[in-house]
Formats: structure tokens, sequence, C-alpha cells
């Protein structure tokens, strides 16, 4: 067998090309060839009427293609964009228009699409549409949409898009009678994923095969596929979506679709054209996606040790002004605010208020952040409530390492029960306390001080619900040539995907790691997948093509044994090797030539295949 | 609405191309769209993350706050341009490169054009950076995926590398 490389420290394969300035990210997609850009106009305001457009002034612009509004779209493309993940509690959940129809509400949404022969002729032309607002109030932070004397949507009272509640055991009551209590009032700002590419769309119609080609900076190419289809009327088959590499993620795109991701391929096929939108930074600080915004009331109680006898967390999560992608992230919030620790009882109720401001994605740990913050934040109130140190207090409110699995009697995002499979907090700590010197910090802190010098330390403990299902699939291909052709559906932001994954298959093969080709994000390939966040790519994908590539593998022993009419083989070296058939003159691990063409001809290969 | 055209000359990796283009075209689309050279990448378009930097006469500039027209008496260096000449089609990566594949300096790429570029100007001022000149060589430039250890960590093997290959 070859060397395992599983776990092996390996140069990436992906290296080569970003290095040489071969990488292909979306803008990069038919440069050279015959290309037209698109750009948007945004509003300006936070929330207001749109009470006229005039686009008269860029119609007959030299070089100019399409100007739409939403008065120029039509059937599913005049409707709402999708809501992607429902909740029963997210009681009134709204999304946007691809283009505003009458109503703009956060500083950026886009009113009006313009295809023209560069980005600078199409910029012109946005610059000259002339849009007559009426002003509305805007509703600008959570204390404004708590007060909700003004409202973001008419419809939303209160501005209220979801509440819900969770509770396992009597919080209330068990802060109540606990021997001390606190309460703390926590806030955390706004912040924004910020890839170093922003986001960006290719769209080319074949009108000889009836067939879409989408490239899009996405995390997941076939959610973007079934978006399209759906709103432009086409069978998904004749759609097919290509993530190219990506210059970060982080979030910002696993919503889908963005309204440029419908718009241009609905200008590519109206204008047999290829059409590219590429967004600029500006855009996407004032048009993409926020995370973070939440204000947080905890109430605790605890005995003299700081163990957390009842914890009542209420929280307001901004959802800006639509809710494309549910409630996710204060869900996430609720549940993994617990981190390692089990408080006797816990309660958590929130409220998800719309704000005229930008829509939320989860942003790179998805609400958890938030959670973790307010959690430890307790803790430290506790322990300095107690006059004890930071690291008993935790201590005394970790789960125990025999109490695994451990269920909190909570549903986590993904609908299923919150339970931790397995875990050693203690040890864990014990471990972070000798590499940072915690019980030495004392010593440490007065030496600097007499040096005039003031330290600090603090730690934090958190839990991670990674590796999140349902499902992704893999399709391992050996070519007659012995190269193996291996794809999955989710897409790649930089994680080295085709490394690691080409590893998995090598080992499982026996074939040499060079031989095994990786693709990623592209639904041609791979047309069933979910998309790349929560670390689950190599859990979910990864363990795909470890099954695709066993599956492979058992095929050619079966196929081979059969046609080569011997017991026992494996593969080695990216060849089959006999092991133990003396009858055919060979030894333990001699090779065996000609396999090739004896399986090729063999009865039973089309059974195996099938 | 005609725009007027100007005739450019960019000499690019040392190549030289003729170029039309109107006076406001920036360099960084003019070496991407009209060049073909989409290695330099576009971060922000203000000057802010240092994805676009290209060497101009070996000085980083900052490709998006530049306009082709103004390129024209320059020798331009871009990502593309990095690698060293050894027979073969592709080239051998240059210390900077091979630095950043050793050291794990990168992840989704993006932002690495603008490293390695300013990178490779850094190195030829100070040959023998410290930890500290590390950091501050690549201060104009933004990385989000990696925060940062391994790009220092990438100039410094650069400059070993540069030392061994001298």
């Amino acid at each position: 067998m070859t060397t395992k490389l599983f776990g092996e420290k390996i140069q990436r394969v992906e290296d080569q090309r970003f290095l040489r300035g071969n990488g292909r990210y979306v803008d990069d997609v038919l440069v050279g060839h015959d290309v037209l850009h698109a750009a948007v106009l945004r509003s300006p305001h936070a929330h207001a009427r749109i009470v006229d457009i005039d686009v008269s002034a860029v119609l007959d612009l030299e070089g100019v293609h399409v100007v739409w509004t939403h008065d120029d779209l039509t059937g599913a493309m005049a409707e709402p964009l999708p809501l992607l993940i429902p909740h029963p509690q997210l009681t009134h959940g709204r999304t946007q228009y691809a283009l505003a129809r009458d109503e703009v509400n956060y500083v950026g949404e886009a009113i009006a699409f313009v295809v023209a022969d560069d980005r600078y002729v199409a910029e012109d032309a946005i610059g000259r549409i002339r849009v007559d607002y009426e002003f509305l109030p805007p509703v600008v932070g959570l204390e404004a949409a708590r007060v909700a004397e003004h409202l973001v949507h008419a419809d939303v009272p209160g501005n209220v898009a979801a509440r819900m509640e969770q509770e396992n055991g009597d919080a209330r009551a068990a802060i109540a009678s606990a021997p001390h209590s606190l309460s703390l009032d926590l806030t955390i700002e706004r912040s924004a994923s910020m890839p170093m590419e922003g986001r960006g769309t290719v769209a080319r119609w074949d009108p000889d095969t009836g067939r879409l080609t989408v490239w899009t900076s996405t995390q997941t190419s076939t959610g973007v596929r079934a978006a399209v289809a759906a709103k432009l009327g086409l069978d998904l088959a004749q759609v097919d979506v290509i993530t190219p590499d990506v210059g970060g993620g982080f979030g910002v795109k696993i919503n889908h679709p963005w309204p440029e991701e419908l718009l241009v391929p609905l200008a590519a096929r109206s204008l047999g054209r290829v059409v590219k939108f590429t967004e600029d930074r500006r855009e996407h600080f004032i048009s993409s996606a926020h995370e973070r915004g939440q204000v947080h009331h905890v109430e605790v109680g605890y005995d003299d040790d700081g163990r957390v006898l009842g914890l009542d967390v209420q929280f307001w999560h901004d959802n800006g002004a639509y809710t494309p992608y549910g409630l996710i992230v204060p869900i996430i919030t609720s549940t993994q605010l617990l981190g390692p620790y089990k408080p006797g009882s816990y309660r958590v109720v929130f409220e998800s208020l719309y704000t005229n401001t930008v829509m939320v994605t989860p942003y790179r740990g998805a609400g958890r952040p938030q959670g973790c913050y307010v959690m430890e934040r307790t803790m430290d109130a506790i322990a300095a409530a107690l006059g004890k140190d930071r690291t008993e207090v935790r201590s005394v409110n970790f789960i125990q390492p025999d109490e695994f699995p451990y269920d909190h009697g909570l549903v986590f995002q993904d609908g299923r029960e919150l339970e931790y499979d397995s875990g050693d907090y203690p040890a864990s700590l014990d471990k972070i306390k000798a590499l940072i010197g915690w019980d030495e910090f004392p010593a440490y802190q007065a030496e600097m001080a007499a040096q005039g010098r003031r330290v600090g330390i603090g730690l934090a403990c958190y839990v991670e619900g990674t590796g999140v299902g349902p499902y992704e699939g893999a399709h391992v291909h050996i070519e007659t040539t012995g190269k193996v052709k291996v794809a999955t559906g989710l897409t790649t932001q930089g994680q080295g995907h085709a490394t690691v994954f080409a590893q998995l298959v090598a080992d499982v093969l026996g074939v040499p790691f060079e031989d095994v080709e990786v693709v990623t994000g592209d639904t041609r390939r791979m047309p069933y997948a979910v998309g790349t966040f929560a670390s689950r790519a190599a859990v979910m994908s990864g363990s795909a093509i470890h099954l695709a590539a066993t599956r492979a593998k058992e095929k050619v022993l079966k196929i081979a044994a059969d046609a080569l009419e011997a017991r026992l083989l494996v593969l080695g070296d990216g060849r089959l090797a006999r092991v133990a058939d003396r009858e055919l003159g060979g030894g333990p691990g001699r090779l065996v030539e000609g396999v090739a063409q004896r399986v090729r001809e063999h009865r039973q290969r089309a059974e195996v295949d099938g | 609405m005609t725009e007027e055209l100007h005739e450019v000359r960019l000499v690019v990796n040392g190549v030289a191309h003729q170029v039309r283009v109107p006076a406001r075209r920036l360099l960084s689309d003019a070496l991407r769209h009209d060049l073909g050279l989409t290695g330099t990448h576009v971060g922000c378009e203000h000057g802010v993350c240092g994805a676009c930097t290209v060497l101009v006469d070996g000085r980083p500039m900052r490709s998006c706050l530049m306009l082709a027209v103004s390129a024209v008496d320059g020798e331009i260096t871009t990502v593309e341009g990095l690698t060293e000449r050894d027979g073969t089609a592709e080239g051998r990566l240059g210390p900077v490169q091979q630095a950043f594949a050793e050291c794990h300096g990168l992840q989704c790429g993006f932002c690495t054009p603008g490293f390695l570029t300013t990178i490779t100007a850094g190195l030829r001022d100070n040959p023998d950076p410290t930890e500290d000149d590390a950091r501050d060589m690549i201060a104009g430039n933004l990385c989000r995926c990696t925060g940062y250890a391994n790009i220092v960590r990438s100039v410094l093997r650069a400059a070993e590398i540069a030392r061994e290959q001298a």
C-alpha cells in the first residue's frame, strides 16, 4: 500500500495557481471575451416610499443595453425573494424584491439594474436615473425597534419578526430561591462579513442547447441553481451553476439568491450576451449583510460556590429590514450560549426585530460569539461578586466528563436536540491554565505593577456546534487512465478541499495523490448539495467522499476478482495487486498485468456499475 | 457620449502592450480586463486593502488608485511576473511565492497577489527583516482568512530563501 496520506502535512494543490496569479475568481471568468457589465442603483435612504423612477435619461445612452426597475419584472421575478429557512416562530417573515417595489427599507436596497458595455458606462447610467422618494421615518437600532414608535413594515406590529422561548426547568423560580443573584445588560454592535472578494455573478445563455451557465461567488451553488431555475421558469436541468475560486465567504455568500444572482442570468438570457456583475466594496458595505447586533438582559441565581442554579436570558436580535435566513442566528445564540456549562435551569427568550438596515446572514460564528460573550461575562460577574477565581466558578459549572452524552433539553438551529456527544472540559481548562500561566499570573502582575505597568488576563470557554447536516454527496469516478475524478457539491472559499479530499481518496483507492482531481461547487459534476458553512465540509463532504471512494474500491475489486478468477485482491500503488492467488502464478503482492483490458471486457461490469 | 480613447503603451512583466483606453480607466482594470492579467485582484477600490498592489519601477503601487494612462512610463510587475524562468512553461516560484507555499501563508488566495508584490519590494529594501519589520512590511495589506501569523512567517522564510539563492 501507499503511505497513508490522511492527516499528513502536505503542500496544498490549490496554492500553485493562487501563487502564480492563475486563480479563477468570478470576475476573472470570460475576461477577454465579449462581456457586458451590470451596475445597480441602490437606495440612498434608509426608509422611503418610491413615488416615481425616471429612467428616460438612460434609455438612449450609447453602450447601455438594459435598464430595469421592478415594473420591468414579470412572473416569479416580480415576487419577493425566497424566505430560505422558515420557522414556526417566524410569524412575520419578510423578504425583499429583486428590485424594490414601492418602498425601500435600507440604504443600499436595489432599485434599478443597468447592463452596459462596461462597468464605467453602467455606473454613468445609474447616475442619470432619477428617483422621487417620499421619506418615511427610519427605525435604526434595537432601542427604536423595541419602542416601535415607527414601523419598518406597516403590517408588522411592534417590528417583531419572531418571538421564541425555550426553557429547561423553572429558571425564574430557581433564581428567586437562590442564595445570590445578579443581573447584567450586555450589548454587542453589528459587524460585517467583509470577504476580500465581494459578491459577483456571470451568466451565459446558450440558445442552441437551451442552457444557462451561471458562475457565482457563493457558498451554495446548488441553492443558487434552484433559485435561478425557479425564478426564471427554467427546468433545474437547464441551469448549471459553477462556483469558481471564491475570495472568502464568511457567511455573506451563504445567503441566496442575491438580487444580482437572478438579474444577471435574466439579462443574459434576454440579451443573448454574457453579463457580469462584480460588486464593489462600497456596495458591499452598504448593501450586503451584517450580523451580531444584539442586546441581552441576564438574570442569574447561584450558590456560594458560584454554581448557577437558574439562568434567565432575554435578548433582542436586530435582523435588519428582511429575514431571508430565518432565525438561525438568534437560535444559535440562545442555545450555544450555554457553552460547556450546565445551569440548574435555563430559560431564554428572544425577539427578532426589524430595523431599517441591511439584513443579517450568519457571519463567522453565527450568533455563537454573542452567546459566548453573555455567558462568559456572567461567569466573570459571579466570580467578582463572590471574590472567587474566575476559573473556579467556571469549573464548578462544567458538564463533567462522565455526564456525556449530555442533553441540554433544548432544540438546536437544525431542529434537533442540543445534545453534546463528548468532552472533557476540566482537562481543557487545566491545559489552558498551564499554557497561559494562570496560577502564576498574580506574581507577574505584581512584578509588572512594580515597574508601573498594568497587565490583565482573561479567559473564555465555549462549545461550538459544527459539521451540521443534513447531507452532502460525492461522486468518485475512476478513469480508464487510472486518474480519479472526485466531485462534491459544496463550495470552496480557500479551505483547501481539493487537497484534503484528494488525500482521503488516495488513501482509500491506493492511488498517487497527484492522480486524484477534486471538483467542488459545480452543479454539472454534483447537483445535490447544501453548502459550505459551520465547519461542515470535511465532516459532511469528507465523509461522503470516503464512502463513495470505498464503494468504488469495492466495485473495482469485485469486477477484477471475477474477471481474473482470483479470490483476494488489494489495491495499492495505483494498481491492482493479487495477494494470494497462486493458481495464476503470482505471489503475494505481485502486480497483475493486463487488468484493464480484462476488466473492460468483463460481463459483470455493467451489473456492478448499475 | 463617445469617450475619447488614448493609445497607451504598458510594459508589464517585461512585455510591451498597446491598449486603447479612456483616460478614466484604472490601471487595475486595464491589467485585468484589457490585458487579461487577472492575477491582480481588486478588493476595496480605495487604496485600503492592498490586494491590487503591483510594482511600478520596483515600487509598490495601488493599481486601483492609478490611471492606466499615468502608467505609460513605468515598468510594471504583477504577480504573474514574480515567477522565475527555469526552462519550464510555468516557471519556478519566486522566493516570496515559495515561502507562502511552505508556510501556508494563504487560504482563499484573493489577497495573496498584493502581499507577494509588496513583500517582494519590501525584501529588496530590507533583505534581513526582523519579525517586527515583517509586520511593518505587510501593514498596508489586508487578509481576512489567515490572521497574518503565517504571512509574517512567510516574509521571514522568503528572506531566507532569497539568501540561500543569492
